[in-house]
């Protein structure tokens, strides 16, 4: 578990949850590059807890984990007050059709399918959808 | 005539009129258990030719015995042979037309059975002589008109259950009576041309063929047309099954069989001894006869030559003769005479022949008197003679004697007596053993005849057989019966034969009046005696039947009736025993199912009472996990998930079988709604995503190019039904396996039943599949398959139950074709929304 905290006051903070260090590494890069704050966290478990207690602006959420799913994860997100606005970008390997509208009917913002995705633009996809929701978490 | 011939023909009568009547009772049975009109209509049919063929057969007893029945007995023969095809056309209309067509082919086929029958009554043809036996030939050759029909009617059977066929070659299991079907035509076909052949050949044998396709025809024709309109599905597949149903059926088949070929048997043995009988008593007659004839003829010569003989003893005047007044003479010759018939002439000749005295002109008596050589010649040689003559001008037979006179002045004469005969005068036969007889003379025509006049080969047959001795008979090649004797002179020389002739056909024709009889007796007895086998076969039967019915209602869910049937027989002490196990099983259902339902409601309410303490389980591990009571460190939000998952499985299982209970007790409500079938499987597919993932598997939803029309259904409950069949098909197949759910739209309900518009949603998968023994009890009630229940994979055994009572509430089936190890596929279809209006 990887917590940076700079400029708690300045930057929106993401969370990534994602079991596979090496992606999460290289996505924490990316959008650390574009000025965010960002948490990884490596289970569906650990993930809702720093969802509910660090109050990210956004989550980047993977599907197939241990301990929790990500559909399981999205559906307890949507449940708590806390974290039911803070909107979601799935990152998965499933990318089938029905999967993918799984995943929005759960209320995802994005659903990117991992084998499609652009690291580099991965922090504008993220701004705009930031950029979307107001200055961020309320 | 051929013996084999005639038996043959009289056999194949009563076996037709015998098979028409067993087939019409069969089928009125059949009737009256199905009510299906086609029946009646081929009973009748049967019943028809039967009866055509018994009155054929019964008209040739009302000919011998001196009636002529011929004409009465073809109309009768028309009548019934016109309704044959009538029957059958309205038969076959029955077996093929829907409803509103059936009048009006049924009232052609009568108009034209009418047009037939009246066209086979103008028809006149000449009396046949087939082998001997005599047919009237309008009987049956004026058939023709219906011969045509016929010979229409069996090629349309033929298209018309060729195109069934046809149309049915998708759904091969109806074709099985359209086959059988088809080959009636065949045999009706093959029938008409054999009757067209054997009235050409006039041939018995040929004939005797038309009888087996007669018998294959009609018993082809009811089998086929019971098995199409039968109900009984068993029928249907295999046609044979109509005869094998029923062990009362088998057993009277049998009866009949044995009883029939004994009656055969008999009645072959008794018309041959008669036969032989006949034929000696008949030779026995026309040797009688002809001696009779002869020895007849030669004593009237003898007593003619005899009286004139004394006459001419007598002194005559020789002026009184030539005065034409020998009065007294011939009043005592003719009284000697008067007794014995005939008309007699007397006349006196001088020694130059003139003639000095005659009763009758020269014109009457003839032209012989004049000629040299006769018995007139002789008598002027000096002996006295007789002669038979026949006189070619008059036409008449005359019996003539001579013998020489002294008149009183010493000069000769001669005096001649003559009698005339007609047949009948002269002969006095007793028997009527005969179709002709007469007198030949040593050459030329007969002179004396009654019957058919003989034919110049008949003539030296009669040379032949009198050369053989008094007693001789000949049978002649065409199978009739000669017998002849010399007649000869009184002075040695041979005159002529005496004969008697019966024909072939009037001895086949004495000989079918007896063998009528005794067959129509046989035919009697046998009816009686199979009737009342088959009666009494079906009373000692009906209780089997009884215990059959009841078992078979045992086999189904209904409870066993108590049989009443008191015997001591076996079959009684099976109906009590029986009944004590009915009995039994009654007490033992009613006991389970009590213990069943009691079982049932405490596990529901138990259920029920499990779902409160669930959900506050639920809540408080929401609580901990949300984090609402503290933060917890990662090691217990750990266990409390596995904790919230573990009680989430558990719900899941308490609302599975709380719905099961709920669509067994009818209390399910469905809110039916239209939508389109693809939103409902992306929501299940994706809700399973991850398991299959885990599982590594693929799950694949093949999407229709063309969107589906809408389902008309519940929702929440179809995506039930997807869940409950894909979440199987997960669980039961291997890893790297694929489970493809497709829909496409069909227009059945299931691959052999009702036509509608359904949505077919098939799930297959590459997994272990579903054995056989199996296969029928999956959609059962906590039914598992016990190779599954041993390798504890988890389950409850009410997925595919709950997926088959809501299929089946929104109308729709559900099935499963699979094969142990190779994979399953569940197939379920779902009622369409109706088209919105145009």
């Amino acid at each position: 578990m990887t917590v940076d905290r700079k400029d708690k006051d300045k930057k929106a903070r993401l969370l990534i949850v994602e079991d596979e260090p090496a992606l999460c590494d290289i996505f924490a890069t990316k959008l650390k590059m574009a000025d965010y704050e960002v948490i990884c966290m490596p289970d569906g478990v650990a993930g809702l807890e720093a969802a509910l207690h660090d109050q990210p602006a956004l989550i980047l959420l993977d599907l197939i984990m241990p301990l929790k799913d990500g559909f399981d994860v999205l559906r307890d997100l949507k449940l708590d007050d806390r974290t039911k606005d803070i909107p979601v970008i799935i990152m998965s390997n499933l990318g089938q059709d029905f999967e993918i509208k799984r995943g929005l009917s759960l209320g995802a913002e994005e659903y990117l399918v991992k084998t499609s995705i652009d690291p580099a633009g991965l922090a504008a996809k993220v701004g705009a959808i930031l950029a979307r929701h107001g200055a961020g978490p309320g | 005539m051929s013996f084999a011939a005639l038996i043959g023909a009289l056999i194949g009568d009563t076996l037709v009129l015998l098979l028409g009547i067993v087939i019409f009772f069969v089928l009125l049975r059949e009737l009256n258990r199905r009510h299906q009109r086609h029946l009646l209509f081929f009973a009748i049919a049967a019943l028809s030719v039967g009866l055509a063929f018994g009155w054929l057969f019964l008209s040739q007893i009302l000919t011998f015995n001196g009636r002529s029945a011929m004409s009465e007995s073809s109309l009768v023969f028309r009548m019934l042979m016109s309704i044959f095809p009538l029957a059958i056309v309205c038969g076959l209309v029955e077996c093929y037309c829907a409803e509103k067509r059936q009048t009006l082919w049924e009232s052609l086929a009568a108009a034209a059975a009418l047009a037939v029958f009246w066209l086979s009554r103008v028809t006149a043809c000449p009396d046949t002589l087939i082998s001997g036996i005599k047919f009237c030939g309008s009987v049956m050759i004026g058939q023709s008109p219906l011969l045509a029909v016929l010979l229409a009617v069996f090629p349309l059977m033929i298209v018309m259950t060729g195109c069934h066929r046809f149309r049915c070659r998708k759904r091969p299991i109806a074709c099985q009576p359209d086959a059988v079907l088809m080959w009636a035509g065949i045999c009706g076909l093959l029938m008409v041309y054999a009757l067209g052949v054997a009235l050409m050949l006039q041939n018995a044998a040929a004939i005797l063929v038309v009888y087996l396709p007669v018998f294959a025809f009609l018993a082809l024709l009811l089998l086929g047309a019971a098995a199409k309109n039968n109900p009984d599905q068993s029928v249907v597949e295999r046609p044979i099954n109509f005869v094998r149903r029923s062990l009362a059926f088998k057993v009277s088949l049998l009866i009949i069989v044995m009883f029939w070929l004994l009656g055969l048997i008999m009645a072959v043995v008794t018309t041959t001894a008669f036969m032989r009988a006949l034929s000696n008593k008949s030779r026995d007659a026309i040797r009688r006869d002809v001696s009779a004839l002869a020895d007849d003829l030669s004593a009237k010569q003898e007593l003619l030559l005899q009286e004139t003989v004394l006459a001419a003893a007598r002194p005559v005047s020789a002026a009184d003769a030539a005065a034409g007044r020998p009065d007294r003479l011939f009043t005592e010759l003719e009284r000697a005479y008067k007794v014995r018939g005939g008309r007699l002439t007397l006349r006196l000749t001088d020694a130059a022949g003139r003639v000095l005295f005659s009763t009758r002109s020269a014109d009457e008596i003839g032209r012989e008197l004049a000629g040299a050589g006769n018995v007139v010649s002789r008598a002027l040689g000096g002996s006295a003679a007789a002669s038979l003559e026949r006189d070619p001008l008059l036409l008449r037979t005359v019996l003539r004697a001579a013998a020489p006179l002294v008149f009183d002045d010493g000069s000769r004469g001669v005096l001649t007596t003559a009698t005339e005969y007609s047949s009948s005068s002269l002969f006095d036969l007793t028997s009527s053993e005969r179709s002709a007889y007469g007198i030949l003379p040593e050459a030329g025509q007969a002179i004396l005849s009654a019957g058919p006049a003989l034919k110049p080969d008949d003539v030296r047959d009669v040379e032949r057989t009198a050369s053989g001795g008094r007693d001789s008979l000949s049978v002649l090649p065409d199978g009739s019966i000669m017998g002849a004797s010399r007649i000869l002179d009184t002075d040695g020389m041979l005159r002529g034969y005496a004969y008697v002739l019966l024909t072939a056909a009037d001895f086949s024709s004495r000989f079918m009046g007896f063998i009528s009889l005794i067959v129509l007796m046989n035919l009697l007895a046998l009816l009686i005696m199979t009737l009342t086998a088959v009666a009494g076969l079906r009373a000692l039967l009906r209780p089997i039947l009884d215990l059959r019915n009841a078992a078979r209602a045992m086999a189904g869910e209904d409870l066993p009736q108590p049989l009443v049937y008191e015997s001591l027989d076996e079959v009684g002490e099976m109906a009590s025993a029986f009944n004590k196990m009915g009995a039994v099983i009654t007490d033992r259902t009613a006991r389970l199912r009590r213990a069943l339902r009691e079982q049932m409601d405490a596990l529901i309410h138990t259920a029920n009472g499990v779902i409160l303490p669930l959900n506050v389980l639920r809540w408080t591990t929401d609580l901990l996990r949300f984090g609402n009571a503290g933060r917890l460190t990662k090691q217990q939000l750990e266990l409390i998930e596995q904790m919230h998952q573990t009680n989430q499985r558990l719900y899941r299982m308490v609302q599975e079988f709380l719905e099961a209970a709920k669509l067994d007790q009818g209390k399910l409500v469905i809110n039916r709604a239209s939508f389109p079938i693809e939103e409902a499987i992306d929501q299940a597919a994706g809700m399973l995503a991850i398991d299959a993932r885990n599982k590594k598997l693929e799950l694949v939803w093949r999407h229709p190019r063309q969107p589906l029309p809408p389902v008309l259904g519940d929702r929440v409950h179809v995506i039930q039904i997807l869940l409950n069949l894909l979440s199987n098909a997960i669980k039961y197949t291997a890893e790297h396996g694929r489970v493809v759910v497709n829909a496409v739209e069909t227009g059945r309900i299931a691959p052999d039943s009702l036509s509608g518009r359904f949505i077919e949603v098939t799930v297959s998968d590459t997994g272990r599949g579903i054995p056989a023994e199996d296969i029928d009890r999956i959609f059962e009630r906590f039914y598992r398959s016990p190779l599954v229940a041993a390798e504890d994979i988890e389950g409850t055994g009410l997925g595919l139950y709950i997926v088959r009572g809501l299929v089946e509430l929104h109308g729709g089936r559900v099935w499963v074709e699979s094969k142990s190890g190779s994979g399953s596929e569940f197939h379920f279809t779902l009622p369409a929304a109706p088209l919105p209006a145009e």
